[in-house]
């Protein structure tokens, strides 16, 4: 997918900018890496070469100042100084009687010799000293020293008293580092010291103050090392031993170098690496230990260190690359401008032609192409898309034409099948509703037919009841005579239980008048019976018993005559029942008679409706066979139109794609302007 | 008493036996006073009793024979076991109302050594003992004749009417 569109033109001077650039790039990067790294081996072997060159020279300075020592030690001259003054010192009572015209006379002598060798030889100073205690026997330049105990004097700790310390000690030569010596003013002094031997005794010391500018100069850069480089001592205290000439302050002793290299170089080690001077300058550094302790045998040792700061070392590399950069560039603007060129001549013509194909492509075939009058593949393209262009035009007119007139004829048929096929479902449909109704019309007839059999059946169950319900008619009859007689029995009984009844009625009557009379008789007893006092009180009480038996007797009464009389009430009520009953019995007579005559009238009737159900099913019958055939008849009607609506149907379908395809036609050459 | 019996004494036994006797009749004697024997009737609502003393006996009435020109409160003779005897309207004398009679109409029979006559009454009801203490003095209600002829009035309502009086009251006796 391309989400921006780049033209032909663009990518055109693309290509020619990656044609020069790519190459131009990658001969550069290659040709750079090489040069900057053959330029730092150089830089690199040039330091190591000059840190050797300087440390071979170191050594050799050295050796010279030892062998003049040996040289001194081991020369008549010395001895004699040395006995010399050893006798004028026991003269002076072990004082060397310094001042003394006869001291001075023996310096004068002593002084004519060694002044020569320490002045000519280029020392600071020259001693002698005594093996015992140190004294300062003799001094060239005759500083405060002279005359100085070195075993307990003030200067029993400067490098002068180490240094006779140790030759006194291991009797041979000896070196002893920097050090601030106080009679020389405090500068940075180095000394080298030998024993006096005569005959196999040490008689005397004799020591060389060592001259610090010849070292120095002995450092100094030579040709080939550029503004910044320089080659500088470090002790194992990492202060410097040298004077450096890039500082403008003296730095013996007061410089300290902690670097990488002086690190390396106190373990003996040697290299050369970029790194960060004592001024956190980022310089090339080479660097080696000097050997002092291989080549002399003391106990201290140097570092010897080169320096080169990398923005001197590498500022050819630094023109190299702004060389190529400016050429690179060039090269790319050029490679821009022979690109627009050419891409425009190939471009702009096809431009045309694509933005006029765009429009045919829309439809619009009113536009004109040009013909070119060059005769490349440019101009053959545009001259064929010419040619083109026409035969297209005439064509498409050809065709809007054609579908035009298809368009109008699709119209007429279509109308007239729409027509046909509404006339056909219509015959169909009416088809379908009189076929429906026939088919209703021979189910009716089947349902009367069926209906009119079962009426006869049932016509004739029917006339079988009828027999049946006049024979229970006539038992009812019977059945009814019988209850009345039996209800005419129950009355007469109960009007004999009633005259029966009245009977006890007239009994109680009786008994009732008994009580009466005996309830008098007893309290007639009483009376009797209180008269007689005393005596009657036992009839008194029977006269109350009789009493309470006469009460008791009428309450009995009582209840017999109520019951009595609930008795009669009953009985008369059921005498009207009876005769209710035997009311409703002739009535029910009556009424069953009547029923026996209606089902006989009944029967006759459905004699008569079974005929006629009779003839109603055969008619029926006829008539069933007659739709049968007439829905038939429907049936082939229906299927003939039936297909006739299909066909109809299919003529409205094919119509229907006909007109489609003219309208698309017709919608395809609408596009095209002519 | 000594220590060797309860009735040593003849004395002693002679004074508990008379003692006892005396205790007895007297509660006899109270028993005698205390209780009268009333025959009890019914006149119209109210209940009414005689001293059964004075009844000769009670009797149905069977016939009654009118007399004519004699004070309503006669209401006729009657044939007694042979004797004629003159019966008393109670209700009537004592003018109260209802003067029907009925199957339950009795007559009670009073006689004295002078005088022997019936009263008509409602309905008997029978003999009974009132205490006499229970027998009140009278009523204020009971106003007119009856006031005049009332003993007084027992337990439940029992009107007891002075029979003696009756017998003896000279206006009950018709001279023709």
């Amino acid at each position: 997918m391309q989400f921006i569109r780049i033209s032909l033109m663009q990518k055109l001077i693309f290509m020619f900018v990656m044609v020069v650039l790519v190459p131009v790039s990658i001969i550069s990067f290659y040709s750079f890496r090489d040069a900057k790294a053959s330029l730092e081996t150089a830089a690199f072997e040039h330091l190591a070469s000059v840190r050797d060159v300087k440390r071979s020279r170191l050594i050799d300075y050295i050796q010279e100042r030892f062998n003049d020592l040996a040289l001194l030690s081991e020369s008549q001259a010395t001895i004699d100084g040395l006995e010399k003054m050893q006798h004028q010192a026991i003269v002076a009572d072990g004082n060397f009687g310094i001042g003394s015209f006869e001291y001075e006379a023996l310096y004068y002598e002593i002084n004519q010799v060694f002044s020569k060798i320490s002045h000519s030889y280029g020392y600071s100073d020259l001693f002698l000293l005594s093996p015992d205690n140190g004294y300062v026997m003799y001094s060239v330049e005759r500083e405060d020293d002279l005359g100085e105990k070195l075993s307990s004097g003030a200067l029993k700790n400067s490098g002068l008293a180490q240094v006779w310390r140790q030759v006194v000690e291991k009797n041979k030569e000896v070196m002893v580092d920097f050090s601030l010596y106080a009679p020389s003013n405090n500068e940075p002094s180095i000394f080298i010291g030998a024993p006096v031997k005569k005959d196999n005794k040490l008689i005397g010391v004799v020591v060389l103050q060592l001259n610090i500018e010849q070292l120095d100069k002995l450092m100094e850069v030579q040709s080939g090392m550029g503004a910044t480089g320089q080659i500088y001592l470090v002790g194992e205290d990492y202060l410097m031993r040298t004077n450096s000439i890039l500082e403008e302050e003296p730095t013996i002793l007061t410089q300290k170098v902690r670097t990488t290299a002086v690190e390396e170089g106190i373990k003996d080690l040697a290299g050369e690496y970029i790194g960060f001077d004592y001024n956190n300058t980022e310089v090339l550094s080479a660097y080696s230990h000097v050997g002092l302790d291989e080549a002399f045998g003391v106990d201290f040792e140097w570092v010897i260190v080169a320096e080169e700061s990398t923005a001197e070392a590498f500022a050819p590399i630094r023109a190299l690359q702004k060389r190529i950069i400016t050429i690179g560039v060039g090269l790319v603007l050029l490679a821009i401008v022979l690109g627009f060129i050419v891409a425009r001549s190939i471009a702009r013509p096809l431009n045309d032609l694509s933005e006029k194909f765009a429009r045919m492509a829309d439809g619009d075939l009113t536009i004109e192409v040009e013909p070119s009058r060059r005769s490349d593949e440019v101009g053959i393209l545009v001259n064929s898309a010419g040619t083109m262009l026409t035969t297209l035009k005439e064509q498409t007119g050809a065709i809007i034409d054609s579908a035009n007139n298809l368009a109008s004829c699709i119209g007429e048929i279509t109308a007239t099948a729409s027509q046909l096929a509404a006339g056909a479902s219509e015959t169909s449909s009416t088809i379908s509703e009189v076929s429906a109704t026939v088919e209703e019309i021979r189910h009716t007839a089947k349902l009367s037919s069926e209906k009119a059999t079962q009426v006869e059946h049932d016509s004739e169950e029917m006339n079988q009841v009828a027999v049946e319900g006049e024979e229970s008619s006539q038992q009812a009859v019977k059945g009814m005579k019988k209850i009345n007689d039996e209800m005419e029995y129950i009355a007469e009984s109960i009007v004999n239980l009633s005259e029966q009844t009245q009977n006890i009625g007239e009994i109680i009557g009786a008994v009732n008048d008994l009580s009466d009379q005996s309830n008098l008789l007893s309290v007639n007893a009483s009376i009797e019976a209180a008269k007689a006092g005393e005596y009657g009180k036992g009839f008194a009480v029977v006269a109350q018993e009789v009493k309470s038996l006469a009460e008791q007797s009428k309450d009995a009464t009582g209840q017999i005559k109520n019951i009595l009389s609930d008795i009669q009430k009953a009985t008369s009520t059921a005498v009207m029942a009876t005769e209710r009953g035997s009311k409703a019995v002739e009535s029910g007579v009556g009424l069953t008679e009547n029923s026996g005559q209606t089902i006989s009238t009944l029967q006759l009737n459905i004699d008569d409706a079974s005929q006629a159900a009779s003839q109603i099913n055969a008619s029926s019958q006829q008539q069933l066979a007659g739709m049968e055939q007439l829905v038939t008849a429907m049936e082939n009607i229906k299927e003939a139109t039936s297909q006739n609506v299909g066909a109809a149907r299919q003529l409205e379908d094919a119509t229907h794609d006909l007109s489609d395809l003219g309208h698309k036609l017709n919608e395809i050459s609408a596009k095209f302007t002519i | 008493m000594n220590n060797n019996g309860i009735f040593d004494s003849e004395i002693d036994l002679e004074v508990l036996q008379k003692r006892a006797k005396e205790l007895s009749r007297l509660h006899q004697e109270e028993c005698d006073d205390d209780y009268v024997e009333l025959v009890e009737f019914t006149l119209g609502e109210e209940h009414y009793g005689l001293e059964l003393v004075h009844v000769r006996e009670v009797y149905p009435l069977h016939v009654l024979t009118f007399l004519p020109g004699v004070p309503k409160f006669i209401k006729g003779i009657t044939n007694f076991r042979g004797q004629i005897i003159s019966i008393l309207d109670l209700k009537v004398f004592f003018e109260l109302e209802d003067l029907n009679l009925s199957d339950q109409t009795r007559l009670i029979i009073l006689k004295s050594k002078n005088m022997e006559f019936a009263v008509i009454v409602d309905a008997l009801i029978g003999v009974c003992r009132v205490p006499g203490k229970q027998i009140s003095a009278g009523l204020p209600t009971l106003s007119g004749k009856r006031a005049e002829y009332l003993k007084g009035v027992g337990p439940e309502g029992v009107i007891v009417l002075d029979a003696l009086r009756l017998l003896e009251d000279p206006t009950l006796v018709v001279d023709i």
